[in-house]
């Protein structure tokens, strides 16, 4: 009877847990902090987009895969600091990961190409 | 003993329909959903957010919020940096006229299933001698790539940490809420105000957006909306 009494209580809480639970899809790194002092505090912006580049730079295929936008995003962090090749080849890993941005992926890779040539 | 254990049942019951209730109850408003629904997008593209307030902070810091809370929730959500850079780069400087701009063409120009369009209608703290109020409105419009509105949402949502808990003793309130008061006029709290009013939209039950591809709640949200 205790058995059948644990195993409700567990079925009571799993349920709720259920109801609320979001364990997360992806790991994010800093992004959201990093947009936020991209935009807003220019004194210690390049630090922080240092972090950034580095989280994704160092990112090791887990689990847990990399949020979407967040290689074109070090991609474009690349090409404001005039560094095109390294642009390009976040871009390509961002269409590898996401068949969502191939289109736009394909058309900065070639555009940035045409540019380096 | 017998008569407890019945007791007991009962109440355990109870609480398994009431939790079960409270899932089923809060099933996905169809008709509200339904263009959703027949289009089951993959992508969203958030463009720059437009402001309404005078808060020239505002509109990024929101726009900063809104890849997590998307990609969570399953969608690819275009980089939204990026998409503000390439924007400039084509003239579209303010948001005002990104939002003013034809879907179908922002949609065709990044190749997005869907184009989210934020306006930030409040965005404000209120001082008062010992407490502050932070308020935040939005209104939230997703449109797809063809024009059509598929889905929209307003969020009106305040904080006040007064209201949040009290010791007791009314000497320690009034010297906690100085320095509340103090903390948030520093660094008002909109940030996570404003994750919270894009979770309370986007996750709502009802009326929220349903799970994009790679949510693992995808195949059986749309298993459930057919069997029903």
């Amino acid at each position: 009877m205790s058995k059948l009494n644990l195993l409700a209580a567990a079925g009571v809480i799993m349920m709720l847990s259920g109801c609320a639970s979001n364990n997360g899809l992806y790991q994010w790194g800093n992004y959201e902090e990093a947009l936020f002092v991209n935009y807003h505090e220019p004194a210690v912006k390049e630090e922080m987009l240092d972090n950034y580049l580095a989280f994704v730079r160092e990112y090791e295929p887990s689990k847990q895969a990399i949020a979407p936008g967040l290689y074109a995003e070090a991609g474009t962090f690349m090409l404001k600091r005039g560094k095109a090749e390294e642009a390009i080849a976040f871009y390509e890993l961002e269409r590898k990961h996401w068949p969502e941005s191939e289109e736009l992926m394909t058309t900065l890779i070639n555009n940035l190409k045409e540019r380096t040539q | 003993m017998n008569h407890l254990k019945g007791l007991y049942r009962a109440v355990i019951g109870a609480l398994f329909l009431i939790i079960l209730g409270g899932c089923a109850a809060s099933g996905p408003d169809k008709a509200f959903l339904q263009p959703l629904h027949e289009q089951k997008p993959r992508s969203i593209l958030v463009v720059p957010v437009k402001n309404e307030t005078i808060d020239v902070q505002a509109p990024t810091s929101v726009l900063a919020t809104l890849p997590m809370v998307l990609g969570e929730r399953g969608y690819y959500v275009f980089p939204v940096n990026t998409v503000k850079t390439l924007l400039e780069n084509e003239g579209y400087y303010e948001p005002a006229e990104v939002h003013a701009a034809p879907p179908e063409s922002l949609a065709s120009m990044f190749g997005a299933d869907t184009v989210l369009y934020v306006t930030i209608h409040e965005w404000k703290s209120q001082y008062m001698l010992i407490s502050t109020t932070t308020t935040v409105d939005f209104e939230y419009r997703l449109v797809n790539a063809d024009g059509a509105e598929l889905w929209r949402a307003r969020k009106q949502l305040s904080y006040n940490p007064n209201s949040q808990n009290s010791t007791g003793n009314p000497l320690a309130d009034l010297i906690s809420m100085a320095v509340t008061a103090a903390i948030e006029r520093a660094a008002p709290n909109y940030l996570p105000l404003t994750r919270t009013a894009n979770a309370q939209t986007f996750y709502n039950q009802q009326r929220g957006l349903p799970p994009g591809p790679y949510s693992p709640a995808y195949d059986e949200y749309y298993k459930q909306l057919n069997t029903q």
